[in-house]
């Protein structure tokens, strides 16, 4: 949450920036929305999915109870970037934040999009084809996947590395305004 | 005018009240009853609720989109739909313990079975074994209550397990995976007769012919079974209580949760005590007979409560009993890359039946393919990222179908209904609830034919997606205070009457001796039926 989120107090408005509505990490959840269904079905979301992401968020009923990780923000930022990073986050988290946070955006985007006419067109579309071609899709898909997997470890450790030392600057950031803050008011 | 004072309004007691009218008593039915929204749409299909809701994403998934299968949410494929969470909330009044058992109760009009996928399967002879009557008596009922509600099924391979009756109209169309599957049976029929399996069309209370009269519409197949049907054609005890209150005799209090009954130092109940739901003074109904059709657990906990106001005594009841439950999810390899049909009916369009020694251990398995549904909470739990498991899914969505395997029980001394002192005042229902010894065999017996059938008719079982659901989760409780020919305490008389008050009778799965694999919902009617035939005449 930003420190202009965290102040106004409004629980319509603490996710704004700058007119924007965003995650608590700052990040503006119209992008990632639109970054999220391009990747799951290679096509913008509508206006009603767009809504119901950003209402979702809003309803505090996507991120974990616990709150989220280091791991969680790690995947996430990678997540954001779109194309082929996207993918290596979510296999990532499928396997080990299967109940994370990008994992929970996903499927609730999933969700989102088979209620939306154009989504569920596109998420639910047959693919026709018989066993052999279910059976070279699925080896194709594990041996992507296996090679993500393996790419995805190093990876997000380096971006839970860095995940952490931008929050414990912005951390101190905050912390070095609110003081000057409270000294100014005292005086 | 000789009155009959109901507690509940569910599929017992909806009959039993309609039969006692239909005989010239007159009915008093106090209930919680919390009533169901009206249908959205009621003429567009799945797609089509999907393209023109103003909200589809609110439909679907709930106003707080609480329907949807979040990760880390084990357990069900998918959750109870919005508009049906009415069907579950609690009241104040009601408190429970349980252990070993994780129930569900309802407080709406029409009961549980609001929430029900509309299966009638009446008992065998050989399932009725333990009851103190047999089909002859019943049999007449189960008739009676398929003219009133509406059933389509077939005389076919199933029927010497699930007998035929009377007013049995023709099923809907068979989706094509499910007629796929028993085509697959059928050319190998003798082979799974050999191994004690029948397969056959479901039994659905669906109605397929327009009924003005009641306002149902018949089934035009709009795929929305699960969100609950907006034409009214699956059958729920709300729509014949709807009926009921036109009737000139019927008197429906809704609003009020019954605690407990008084009685006289002879035995015989003379007041019925509720409170208003949200709080309130406490009502007294005068009562010439008391008939609890509130559900096993709350009928158990009224009559418990009851004991202990007026004497003190904390009386334990013997031999829950509940169906055990075990899904299957399968792929059947010839439906791998075909298009599935949207207009589809969503429930199980066929059974299967597992026969063996004793007949009346039948294990009941109802084979649902997936046409219309929310694809999410199955997509997310492919072992791969979710764009491949969309990818995955969409050659597999027509092959997709799952098995719900079904276990009969019986009544053992160790699964308990009692009250407690509650902390937060008053008493609590207290349920303890211990598998038999048998039953880790069993179930993986049940497992291993159910499989081995699937692969016979070319289908293959992912073992790490079977779930066996909790106890409790089957909500097909009963015997805790058993009909029995002898009389003793704690027991009740073969027309359900209580063996401890002279005017009190239960019609609800209370009084049942032994619970087949089926589900109960229909003989629960048909027996508060025949019921309300023999002794309210």
């Amino acid at each position: 949450m930003t420190e202009t989120a965290a102040a106004s107090g409004d629980s319509e408005s603490k996710d704004r920036i700058d007119g924007v509505e965003a995650d608590d990490d700052g990040f503006d959840l119209g992008r990632e929305c639109e970054t999220l269904t391009r990747y799951l079905i290679d096509q913008s979301p509508s206006h009603g999915v767009r809504g119901g992401y950003l209402r979702a968020h809003r309803l505090a009923m996507v991120a974990p109870r616990e709150g989220a990780t280091v791991a969680d923000r790690a995947t996430l930022v990678l997540a954001r970037r779109g194309g082929l990073w996207t993918r290596l986050a979510d296999v990532h988290a499928r396997f080990f934040l299967p109940d994370g946070y990008l994992r929970r955006k996903l499927v609730l985007l999933l969700a989102l999009l088979e209620t939306d006419a154009a989504g569920r067109s596109r998420a639910d579309r047959i693919i026709e084809g018989g066993r052999m071609a279910l059976f070279f899709r699925i080896l194709w898909w594990g041996i992507v996947s296996a090679g993500l997997l393996i790419v995805s470890v190093p990876v997000v450790m380096i971006a839970k590395r860095a995940t952490k030392q931008v929050t414990e600057r912005a951390t101190k950031q905050v912390t070095k305004r609110a003081t000057k803050k409270y000294a100014g008011r005292n005086r | 005018m000789k009155t009959v004072t109901v507690v509940g309004s569910g599929a017992s007691a909806v009959h039993f009240a309609q039969t006692a009218l239909d005989n010239g008593w007159r009915v008093q039915m106090l209930d919680v009853g919390r009533p169901r929204p009206e249908p959205e749409m009621p003429e567009a299909s799945f797609l089509n609720v999907i393209d023109q809701h103003d909200d589809a994403a609110r439909y679907f998934l709930g106003d707080a989109y609480e329907a949807t299968k979040m990760p880390g949410r084990a357990g069900e494929y998918h959750g109870f739909r919005p508009h049906r969470g009415y069907i579950f909330d609690g009241v104040a009044q009601f408190r429970l313990r349980a252990e070993g058992f994780d129930p569900l109760q309802s407080f709406a009009q029409g009961g549980l079975a609001e929430a029900w996928t509309g299966g009638v399967f009446p008992f065998t002879e050989a399932e009725l074994e333990d009851f103190p009557f047999g089909r002859t008596e019943l049999a007449p009922c189960y008739d009676r209550v398929a003219d009133r509600i509406g059933i389509m099924g077939l005389d076919d391979d199933i029927a010497p397990h699930m007998p035929v009756h009377s007013h049995l109209a023709q099923p809907v169309d068979l989706d094509p995976h499910s007629a796929q599957l028993l085509g697959a049976y059928e050319q190998k029929r003798a082979d799974f007769h050999r191994a004690g399996v029948f397969i056959g069309r479901s039994r659905g209370a669906i109605l397929r012919d327009d009924r003005p009269d009641v306002g149902r519409l018949s089934c035009t197949r709009l795929g929305r079974c699960q969100w609950g049907c907006p034409r009214e054609s699956l059958y729920t005890p709300a729509l014949t209580l709807r009926q009921l209150l036109s009737h000139e005799h019927f008197e429906y209090r809704p609003g009020l949760v019954v605690t407990h009954f008084e009685m006289s130092e002879r035995g015989r109940i003379n007041h019925v005590v509720a409170v208003p739901e949200g709080g309130g003074n406490k009502q007294r109904f005068e009562v010439q007979r008391l008939v609890l059709a509130a559900g096993t657990l709350s009928s158990c906990k009224i009559y418990l409560d009851s004991i202990f106001k007026h004497g003190g005594e904390q009386w334990t009841l013997e031999g829950l009993m509940d169906n055990r439950q075990v899904s299957m999810p399968f792929i059947n390899l010839a439906m791998i890359g075909q298009p599935y049909r949207p207009d589809s009916y969503q429930y199980h369009q066929l059974v299967m039946g597992l026969v063996g020694s004793p007949l009346k251990h039948y294990v009941h398995c109802q084979i649902t393919t997936l046409k219309t549904a929310m694809i999410h909470p199955i997509v997310q739990r492919m072992p791969l990222d979710l764009r491949a498991g969309l990818d995955v899914f969409r050659h597999l969505h027509a092959a997709l179908g799952v098995v719900d395997i079904s276990f009969h029980d019986t009544r053992r001394p160790r699964n308990q209904v009692t009250i407690e002192h509650n902390p937060e005042g008053g008493t609590r229902l207290v349920v303890g609830y211990t598998p038999a010894d048998e039953e880790p065999e069993t179930l993986q017996k049940g497992r291993r034919r159910v499989r081995s059938a699937l692969w016979k008719l070319g289908c293959v079982v992912l073992p790490w997606m079977e779930q066996t659901r909790p106890m409790g989760s089957g909500a097909h409780y009963a015997g805790a205070l058993p009909m029995s020919s002898a009389v003793g305490p704690k027991t009740t008389s073969a027309t359900c009457r209580s063996h401890d008050f002279e005017n009190l009778w239960f019609v609800d799965g209370t009084t049942f001796p032994f619970l087949p694999a089926k589900s109960l919902t229909f003989t629960l009617m048909a027996n508060a039926t025949r019921v309300a035939q023999l002794d309210f005449d």
